[in-house]
């Protein structure tokens, strides 16, 4: 899939204050009392700075919203940094109820707020309020660049022996990655074993990056500079998340295309296959342009650039590198034999606002009008069909995720989903009815659980008609208007759902 | 060797998926009255008319079409019917090149031939020339559907030995259900009998007539043989006394059992009446004249259709369109429906619906074109199966294969064309493709299916050949003239024996 690891890359970009270093835009610390860095500069100690989060969670059950679903919990690894902050990376925040925070060979746990999560961005930055905490922590040093391919530390913490552990990786290669494409650094000959989300990987005393992902062998870890980045925007308010220019290209490898587009051998340039409809790219760049240059930075035939720390780097790090969302950056392209000078500004990354998110949304998560549960399609929702949801969950919802999920538009914002049947009196009938996708309700085109919840207050002829897609092995259902006020009732009775929303809050 | 599992109808989910025939060798039929004596068959007479198939097969590669798989050796059941054949499971002998039966006696085995197969409702007939393989078998009768409850008799040579090996049971259920080999849904009988690997074709007997033919089981479940009833098995057989097989009717409607009182009173059906509610009707079928969603459609044929779209079939019920199911091409349906408040009578020559019977025909022999080093097949079911096996990106297209056969067909030849693989060669140097891919245009103009690419390549006065793929808009540039000159080459370096199969 060549293609599909260059091409379909979503161009994102996050981004610091003209990517600046850490230690110029450093925040005044507020709260707590920082205690003063325990650590000669000369003589970084990164395990001073390493500390062990446990998270509580609750999940919730996207099969079956209205309920919790199984509590969990978890041990991340965070590096404390200047501010009294401590970041940790990866998801792993996601769903939390209660985070407490423990240095190493310390009995002791203090409560930690999240201050801000990022799920798009897979970071998140804590704050512990006790003072005592804080005593004997030293802030990282972040590096300013990335590490190139060396030798690399890797530091875990484990909460049953309240230590750190540290084992060794070797950094092959970088690449953009995630859903805000931040530059991350591959780490081979990694014992996963004893790896995980957010530990913390550290070349010559400073912090290098945080892992995201570990799995057979392999990490992969944001890379340093994106947590300057974060640090410093979490610091901004309001915060501004990342940002991506949303399109994608494909390389300019075939000369004979090249040719016909009128490119010379040494023009590089990729060409821009779709523009998502409400991402930043829209109306700046077009199906059919090739994109040559970013900035200053000439993109060549292959889709990457040459990044003096990394090697070759994707190009949609070219936007997800030293910006924020609302910049503007400057771009060159090929339009139909012509060089234009076009500008992107950027937005924040559009998850919520993608055709099918990746996460269903945690409020305003379901609707139940007279039994039939309703619900926006989500990567979260069909990963209720289990590990082999590829496979198990039906063509019909697996179709727009895989083919157009982010071609959502102003008119066609989400897909919504009747994902299942409450047997009551109204249902009667319908109770093996599931995982269909909405068209219409009451005649009235629905894309979102707001205009699906005003199309059911209009019924015509005292029914409730919902009509389903095209290709679908229903298509029309009728509630009787009254039975289905009824089953409202019924449904909080019998099953204990309310009309509308999602599990427990997530505390903010 | 029958497959050994009871797959879910792969891809589209049509509420009904009826039949036809891929191309059938023409029949020069002697159902001569074998003379069926009035005596009912011993359990010997049955024993003996039950033969075991060995089969050499090679069946297409899809994803190198111009090649066959290597032959590999499976086994199955047949039995002799009237007219000298033996009747068997399609699947059986799908690809084979040669078919070799054996009586129960330790005799001799014979060649046999196929005369006849349709996938959709798995059965084939096979000749034997060999007047003394079939010397003193007594041809089985082919009966009724069996009643619920009553008890049947497999007669096979499954998996664990060579002789004969026979099963008892009873009739559990009926259903219209999937059938292995084809797009199809077909009346189904489940029986508590053993149907194992090896049972494919043999008959299910009960007192000494054929009720049906075995052809799969369930593996998620104990004690779940399904056999093809006797009705589907006659149906067939009919289907060849006039000498051209034609095959089963399609049905292209969705319904939804009208189980729901408030979808009955909204459509005012009064409490006498029942039926289904149709939800669609495929655009472009000639059922559309007579069929309109919304309609309830009440009786079939006079037969009463129940709010759970079953009809009574003698002490069974069936799903009504195993009623349509019964009729031969051509022949007229009588639907009685409520519509707009009353009770319309409306009628209908059963038929095949075009975009259907064609994505069933493109199952029988892979077509495919290569051009320049790319590989461009038709989207068949056979071709994911083969070349990509599970994922989303597969269910998703066929998904959309699925959705577009109900989509008005403005035109009816419309078929997805893939490119399907790069054979590396200087001509198409850099063109960087992870497939599959729909191609979409080929120098501005829109593909309609494999031929029509074909002959606007074919035809292509353009110095660089443009294609355009899908989904993800997808741009590539061929020069033509390269191409042309590069034929041979591709051909003879990768082995492939035509450039193209249409």
């Amino acid at each position: 899939m060549t293609r599909a690891s260059s091409a379909r890359i979503l161009v994102a970009a996050v981004i610091a204050q003209g990517c600046v270093h850490r230690e110029a835009q450093r925040p005044v610390a507020t709260q707590p009392v920082w205690t003063a860095p325990v650590r000669a500069p000369s003589e970084p100690d990164p395990s001073r700075s390493v500390v062990i989060v446990q998270v509580d969670g609750v999940d919730v059950d996207w099969s079956a919203p209205w309920g919790s679903g199984k509590p969990w919990t978890r041990t991340l690894t965070g590096i404390a940094v200047d501010g009294g902050k401590i970041l940790v990376s990866g998801w792993g925040l996601r769903n939390h109820r209660h985070v407490e925070i423990q240095k190493a060979g310390s009995i002791a746990r203090a409560t930690a707020k999240v201050a801000l999560f990022d799920a798009d961005a897979g970071l998140a930055e804590l704050t512990v309020e006790d003072p005592a905490f804080w005593q004997g922590v030293s802030p990282a040093v972040l590096s300013a660049v990335l590490p190139g391919q060396r030798a690399v530390k890797l530091l875990h913490a484990v909460a049953e022996g309240m230590r750190v552990d540290v084992s060794g990786g070797v950094v092959t290669r970088f690449e953009p990655s995630g859903r805000c494409e931040f530059v991350h650094m591959k780490i081979s000959q990694v014992d996963t074993q004893h790896v995980s989300v957010s530990d913390v990987v550290v070349v010559d005393g400073e912090v290098a990056g945080l892992v995201t992902n570990a799995a057979n062998g392999e990490a992969y870890a944001v890379g340093s500079r994106t947590l300057i980045d974060f640090a410093n925007e979490a610091a901004h308010a309001p915060y501004r998340g990342c940002a991506t220019a949303d399109f994608v290209g494909q390389k300019l490898s075939n000369p004979v295309l090249r040719g016909s587009l009128g490119l010379g051998p040494g023009d590089g340039g990729w060409l821009v296959s779709e523009v998502w409809p409400l991402g930043s790219a829209s109306g700046a760049l077009e199906r059919g342009d090739v994109l040559l240059s970013v900035g200053d930075t000439k993109v060549d035939s292959d889709g990457t650039y040459a990044d003096p720390s990394a090697g070759r780097i994707a190009c949609p790090a070219l936007f997800s590198q030293g910006h924020h969302p609302g910049d503007v950056v400057p771009v060159q392209v090929l339009r139909h034999g012509e060089r234009k000078a076009l500008s992107v500004q950027l937005k924040r990354w559009p998850g919520d606002q993608t055709l099918v998110p990746w996460y269903a949304p945690e409020s305003n998560g379901y609707a139940v009008r007279g039994g039939l549960v309703f619900q926006r399609l989500s990567h979260e929702y069909l990963l209720t069909f289990g590990k082999d949801w590829e496979s198990k969950a039906p063509p019909r919802v697996l179709e727009p995720y895989e083919l157009e999920r982010w071609a959502s538009s102003a008119e066609r914002q989400g897909i919504i989903v009747l994902t299942g049947v409450l047997p009551v009196a109204a249902t009667l009938g319908y109770e093996h009815i599931a995982n269909l996708v909405v068209d219409r309700v009451n005649g009235v085109p629905v894309w979102s659980l707001d205009e699906l919840r005003a199309a059911f207050a209009h019924p015509t002829g005292g029914y409730h008609v919902v009509t389903f897609a095209p290709g679908q092995s229903v298509q029309r259902i009728v509630l009787d208007v009254q039975e289905a006020k009824a089953a409202d009732a019924s449904v909080r009775a019998k099953y204990h759902v309310e009309e509308e929303g999602v599990g427990p809050a997530t505390p903010q | 060797m029958p497959r050994p599992r009871l797959r879910d109808r792969p891809g589209p989910e049509f509420t009904r998926w009826a039949l036809l025939a891929v191309p059938i060798v023409s029949l020069v039929l002697l159902f001569a009255a074998g003379a069926a004596s009035a005596r009912e068959p011993s359990d010997e007479d049955t024993r003996n008319a039950v033969v075991r198939i060995e089969v050499s097969r090679a069946g297409h590669d899809w994803t190198a079409p111009w090649k066959l798989l290597p032959p590999e050796s499976v086994s199955g059941t047949g039995f002799l019917i009237e007219g000298d054949r033996l009747l068997t499971n399609a699947h059986v002998v799908r690809d084979a090149q040669q078919v070799t039966v054996k009586r129960n006696d330790g005799s001799a085995p014979a060649l046999a031939t196929v005369e006849a197969v349709d996938d959709d409702c798995d059965l084939a007939l096979l000749r034997v020339a060999s007047k003394v393989f079939l010397r003193g078998l007594r041809p089985l009768r082919i009966g009724d559907l069996p009643q619920i409850g009553s008890g049947v008799v497999t007669y096979g040579y499954p998996l664990g030995g060579l002789e004969l090996s026979t099963t008892a049971g009873v009739v559990s259920r009926v259903e219209h259900g999937a059938y292995l080999e084809g797009l199809s849904r077909h009346l189904v009988v489940q029986t508590d009998a053993a149907i194992n690997p090896g049972n494919s074709g043999g008959p299910v007997v009960q007192r000494g007539t054929v009720v049906g033919v075995a052809f799969q089981y369930v593996t998620s479940a104990q004690s779940v043989g399904l056999f093809i009833p006797a009705p589907v098995v006659r149906h067939f057989l009919d289907d060849f006394l006039d000498g051209h097989y034609a095959g089963f009717s399609d049905l292209p409607v969705r319904v939804l059992p009208l189980n729901s009182p408030a979808y009955r009173r909204e459509r005012k059906l009064p409490d006498a009446r029942s039926g289904v509610v149709v939800q669609e009707v495929a655009s472009g079928s000639d059922l559309g004249g007579a069929l309109a969603p919304g309609d309830v459609l009440m009786s079939v044929d006079g037969q009463r259709v129940a709010d759970d779209g079953t009809c009574l079939l003698g002490a069974a019920r069936v799903p009504f369109f195993h009623l349509v199911d019964m009729k031969s091409l051509g022949q007229r349906v009588r639907f009685e429906v409520w519509r707009d408040g009353r009770t319309v009578s409306v009628e209908w020559k059963a038929s095949q619906f075009l975009p259907w019977a064609r994505l069933r025909q493109a199952r029988s022999k892979p077509r495919y074109l290569v051009y320049a080093g790319l590989l461009f097949v038709p989207s068949t079911l056979e071709y994911f199966a083969a070349a990509h096996p599970s994922g989303a990106r597969r269910a998703a297209i066929l998904h959309e294969l699925a959705f577009r056969s109900w989509e008005p067909p403005a035109d009816l030849d419309r078929e997805v064309v893939l490119l399907a693989r790069v054979f590396s060669h200087p001509v198409n140097a850099g063109v960087d493709l992870s497939v599959p891919f729909v191609v979409e245009r080929v120098n501005g103009q829109t593909i309609r299916n494999l031929a029509d690419l074909a002959r606007l390549l074919d035809a292509s006065q353009q110095t660089q050949d443009v294609f355009e793929f899908a989904p993800f808009h997808h741009v590539e540039a061929i020069d033509h003239e390269q191409a042309r000159a590069a034929r041979t080459s591709i051909l003879t370096t990768y082995g492939i024996s035509d450039d193209k199969s249409l």
